[in-house]
């Protein structure tokens, strides 16, 4: 399509399909969508795609540039991705914020403009879901307000769900704690030019006051803002404000798109529907607490409201073509039911881990990645699907033994009817290649997932038969795992021979996962990062565990995937149009 | 395959999507919609593929009746004495026809197409009755031992082909596939007055594993799942009915699905038989969709009221057709009536816009029979507009 063609039609689209946008669910992806602004509740408003855009009167500003938290993009779709910034500019409210994207980092190629507003009810923050001409495509973007220009940011949308797609690289990260370390991990992935996008399965902000829980050399050096625990929308707002000053975070976001799920510290510690353990009465009412996260979670975050009056809701799905389905999941809030620490309730039939909706909905999907022929059907999601026990053994459904002793009730092993009922809907559909991707733990592990791994006639621990998925879990950007290597070897030498399912596991190092997958395999590389005490470009790559296509199992590759050929450049550090400005 | 034979399967699909999904099941030597039985099918009756009721052209269906029964095929005199209180109420009332909830032929179904068991169990006790009866398996329909362990699925298959057999004693059994579905009646632009949809909930739930693959879930109980969903999301029935063997909630000891037979499942090896993915099934096929759901099993008769998970649709326990049992706890579900220890039958009338229950009790011994209680109420299922966007 030309651009002027593509231009005016986003125009008309802009403006009188707003209200649309209610209709529309994450991961269509098709020809068909066209809501071209984020809701207004969502964290700004934008009117979008205006050609020959007048330009909105800017309020008079002599400060320094507002775009202190830089730049960010996510929830690509094949014609849409959400644009994100803030504007920081003491005293000035409702103000206009233009954003251009290009296919070129010299902007000599702008498909789309659209305008949104920075509101002080949504503290700053400013979404646009831009419309674009073309899936499967890199993009850059950058937005002006008050006389500057932003960084340049860069993104891509996805391959439509009939477009063949040979090779998705995904990076997988979780678990951000400011105070334990540094971000060396997002730089080390924000340098990677052949990343189709990022996901981030949760806890991308931790609640804790100073003191509480960080490393104490690193925390005197990055100290916490607010310097308290968090609790009220004003809290929420300041701690993602403080995430967001980060050059290493603020670099990943730019040359990235992020898709993000939260877990249980984006509120308070293990978080269930209706509590949470670190939350007490002297806090006040859960249910504002829990409002108070939600809203400043939309506002910071570049995420599209699944629907958008009902933001609790992100579960949602993404289509990178033929080749990969992507479920994000919500263990941690919409539909769980408050945790257990014994192992008869953890099987109380009632219980709930995703809550009916979103278990259906889940099914629903998964059947449609099958027919649709996705190659792949991944599921990004917060705690360990696999059991983890101090000693497997059967697990006869009608006899209800357990499956052994079970150490972590706030995983999925504490919800026992609901990883029935997902790993009995993988059976029933016979469906291949499902890759479940975990966060949480703060550590790394790769899994073989069967519905009753501790007994010989169900699960073969020597060949993976009996395994019906596969399951690898990213260690954390800084939070801390065992504190010593020493522990983690003592710890993974116990824990491997009594999990059977459990082929490897590195409780020590922080770091990221590297998620490769082409229509033959789907592989995870770990990298793992030498300190996170100080700022340091090490890493190195410590293991790789794939799946082949039609295994459903996992085996150990030596060597890393090798990168994608021909990546598309990375955003430009410098900011020309400022400069020239200047 | 015959023309007529051809004629009347097609009678049994919903359109296209419904072929391909029956194509789907195809290869696992199950008879669902008769695509796999052999080539030289035996003739088919002339009669059987009749409407029950056709209520003149222009007019179209004001109103049908049916009667529920379930778990009725002892051969014994109780069967006969609930028999006789139907013809009875038929007689008065009227009956379009029968819906037969399983356990058909105890204690362990039939091992051919000439089994007794047709006989014994059906064609006799129910000789006086002129109605079909629309059936549906359960798990002593399905079982190789006395205790109905539901093991032998393969035996299903010979009750549907009874339903194809020219040699059957009368052409009142009707179980053209092992799950189904049936439409009754005509109203404007051709919609049918009632839809019924059959579930085969054996292979789903049984107590013991069979090990024949053809029944297990990824070959049956899935590919079933998938054409169930579709059959109701296409059905343009005014009425929709689902009949199925095993309950969904019942307060007998069978109990709901998700934990049905709790306390006896140690003895079990299947690690379905607490039913928790069929009751998913039940929900993800029917839930909001239907205006009545009618089961067996718990050898009692139930009404229990509406409950979130399934919606408005009313809930039938009607499986004291030839046995009786106590409840396990009455108050598990809340009812608006249930009679445990007595045989009995559910008589139903539908016009468009309301439907009339009828509990009839039946003395095992003496044949004597009362009406236990009767309710109306109003369509459970509203019209519904266009579909929302998703
Ligand atoms: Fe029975
Ligand atoms: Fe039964």
């Amino acid at each position: 399509m030309k651009r002027r063609d593509f231009l005016v039609k986003s125009s008309a689209a802009g403006v009188s399909l707003v209200a649309l946008s209610a209709c529309n669910g994450a991961g269509s992806g098709g020809e068909e969508v066209v809501t071209a602004t984020s809701d207004g509740n969502a964290g700004g408003s934008g009117l979008a795609g205006t050609s020959g855009l007048a330009k909105p009167a800017m309020p008079e500003w002599g400060g320094p540039s507002p775009f202190q938290h830089s730049v960010a993009s996510g929830d690509p779709l094949a014609r849409q991705v959400i644009l994100w910034t803030r504007i920081t500019a003491e005293g000035l409210d409702e103000v206009p914020v233009i954003v251009r994207v290009s296919r070129d980092p010299e902007f000599s190629d702008v498909v789309y403009e659209g305008v949104g507003y920075a509101r002080s009810q949504a503290d700053y923050t400013v979404k646009i879901d831009a419309m674009l001409p073309e899936a499967n495509t890199t993009w850059f973007y950058q937005f002006e307000s008050l006389g500057y220009f932003s960084a340049i940011g860069r993104t891509k949308t996805t391959a439509h769900g009939d477009q063949s797609v040979e090779h998705l690289r995904l990076a997988v990260m979780a678990c951000a704690n400011y105070s334990y370390g540094y971000f060396n991990a997002y730089r080390k992935v924000a340098f990677r030019r052949d990343l189709d996008a990022v996901l981030f399965l949760g806890d991308y902000i931790y609640e804790y006051g100073p003191g509480e829980y960080g490393d104490p050399e690193v925390e005197a050096l990055r100290p916490l803002d607010p310097p308290h625990g968090i609790v009220t929308l004003s809290d929420y707002r300041r701690r993602y404000a403080l995430n967001r000053t980060d050059q290493d975070l603020q670099e990943c976001h730019r040359q990235h798109p992020f898709i993000c799920v939260w877990d249980d510290h984006e509120f308070a510690d293990n978080t269930w529907s209706d509590g949470a353990a670190n939350h007490n009465e002297g806090e006040g009412d859960f249910s504002d607490r829990k409002r108070a996260a939600v809203q400043a979670y939309y506002e910071w975050m570049p995420i599209r409201p699944v629907l958008p009056d009902r933001q609790v809701r992100i579960y949602r799905s993404f289509e990178f073509g033929q080749l990969a389905s992507l479920m994000m999941l919500d263990t941690r809030l919409i539909g769980r039911d408050q945790q257990t620490d014994s192992p008869v309730t953890a099987r109380d039939r009632n219980r709930s881990l995703l809550g009916d909706d979103q278990q259906n909905w889940l099914f629903e999907q998964l059947e449609h990645s099958q027919t649709r022929g996705a190659q792949w059907h991944l599921l990004g999601q917060q705690v360990m699907l696999a059991p983890l026990t101090l000693g497997a053994l059967p697990d006869t459904a009608n006899l209800d033994l357990g499956g052994g002793a079970q150490v972590n009730y706030d995983q999925w092993d504490g919800y026992e009817t609901s990883r029935r009922a997902l790993l009995g809907r993988i059976e029933a559909m016979g469906l291949d290649n499902a890759v479940v991707l975990t966060g949480d733990i703060h550590s790394s592990w790769a899994m073989d997932v069967s519905l009753d791994p501790g007994n010989w006639f169900a699960y073969n621990r020597f060949t993976g038969e009996g395994s019906i998925a596969v399951e690898f879990v990213t260690p954390a950007v800084s939070s801390p795992g065992a504190p010593t290597k020493g522990i983690s070897d003592l710890a993974k030498a116990f824990l491997i021979p009594a999990n059977p399912h459990i082929k490897w596991l590195d409780f020590y190092h922080r770091g990221y996962m590297i998620l490769d997958v082409t229509p033959e395999r789907c592989q995870a590389d770990w990298f793992h990062l030498e300190t996170v005490s100080e700022p340091s470009n090490q890493e190195h790559f410590a293991m790789g565990w794939y799946t082949a296509s039609g295994d459903n199992h996992i085996q150990a590759s030596k060597v890393p995937c090798a990168p994608k050929h021909n990546a598309p450049p990375l955003a430009p550090e410098h900011n020309v149009q400022q400069e020239a400005l200047a | 395959m015959s023309n007529d034979r051809r004629a009347f399967l097609r009678q049994l699909l919903i359109g296209g999507a419904s072929v391909s999904a029956l194509a789907a099941c195809g290869g696992q030597g199950g008879s669902e919609g008769g695509e796999d039985l052999p080539d030289d099918p035996p003739k088919v009756n002339p009669e059987p593929d009749e409407p029950p009721v056709e209520s003149g052209g222009v007019k179209g269906t004001e109103s049908m009746s049916f009667i529920a029964i379930g778990d009725m095929g002892t051969g014994n005199i109780g069967q006969y004495h609930v028999a006789e209180a139907m013809r009875q109420i038929i007689e008065a009332q009227g009956c379009d026809f029968v819906l037969g909830a399983g356990d058909n032929i105890y204690e362990d179904g039939v091992t051919s197409v000439d089994d007794n068991g047709f006989l014994d169990s059906f064609e006799y006790p129910y000789q006086n009755l002129d109605v079909p009866f629309y059936m549906c398996l359960g798990n002593h329909d399905c079982a190789s031992t006395i205790f109905g362990g539901g093991s032998d699925n393969q035996r299903g298959d010979y009750q549907v082909d009874y339903h194809y057999s020219d040699k059957r004693y009368s052409t009142k059994w009707r179980m053209p596939a092992r799950f189904y579905k049936e439409s009754f009646g005509k109203l404007a632009q051709e919609k049918p007055f009632l839809d019924l949809f059959v579930v085969d909930s054996n292979p789903l739930t049984s107590f013991y594993i069979d090990f024949d693959e053809r029944f297990n879930w990824k070959n049956y109980g899935y590919p079933q799942q998938l054409w169930m969903k579709e059959a109701v999301n296409e059905s343009e029935a005014h009425w929709k009915i689902a009949m199925s063997h095993v309950p969904y909630l019942s307060n007998g000891k069978h109990g709901n699905a998700g934990n049905l037979d709790e306390g006896m499942r140690v003895i079990f090896s299947n690690p379905d038989a607490d039913g928790q993915r069929y009751k998913l099934f039940l929900e993800e096929a029917f839930s909001h969709k239907i205006d009545m759901l009618v089961t067996g099993h718990d050898h009692s008769l139930q009404w229990i009221k509406p409950v979130e998970s399934m919606g408005p649709a009313h809930i039938i326990v009607s499986g004291a057709g030839g046995k009786s049992d106590k409840f396990q706890d009455p108050e598990r579900n809340p009812t608006h009536y249930q009679a445990e220890n007595e045989l009995g039958f559910v008589w139903v009338h539908l016009t468009e816009e309301r439907m009339l229950l009828e509990f009839y009790l039946v003395n095992e011994d003496t044949g004597e029979f009362r009406l236990g209680y009767s309710r109306e109420e109003t369509k459970p299922v509203q019209e519904v507009a266009a579909p929302t966007p998703a």
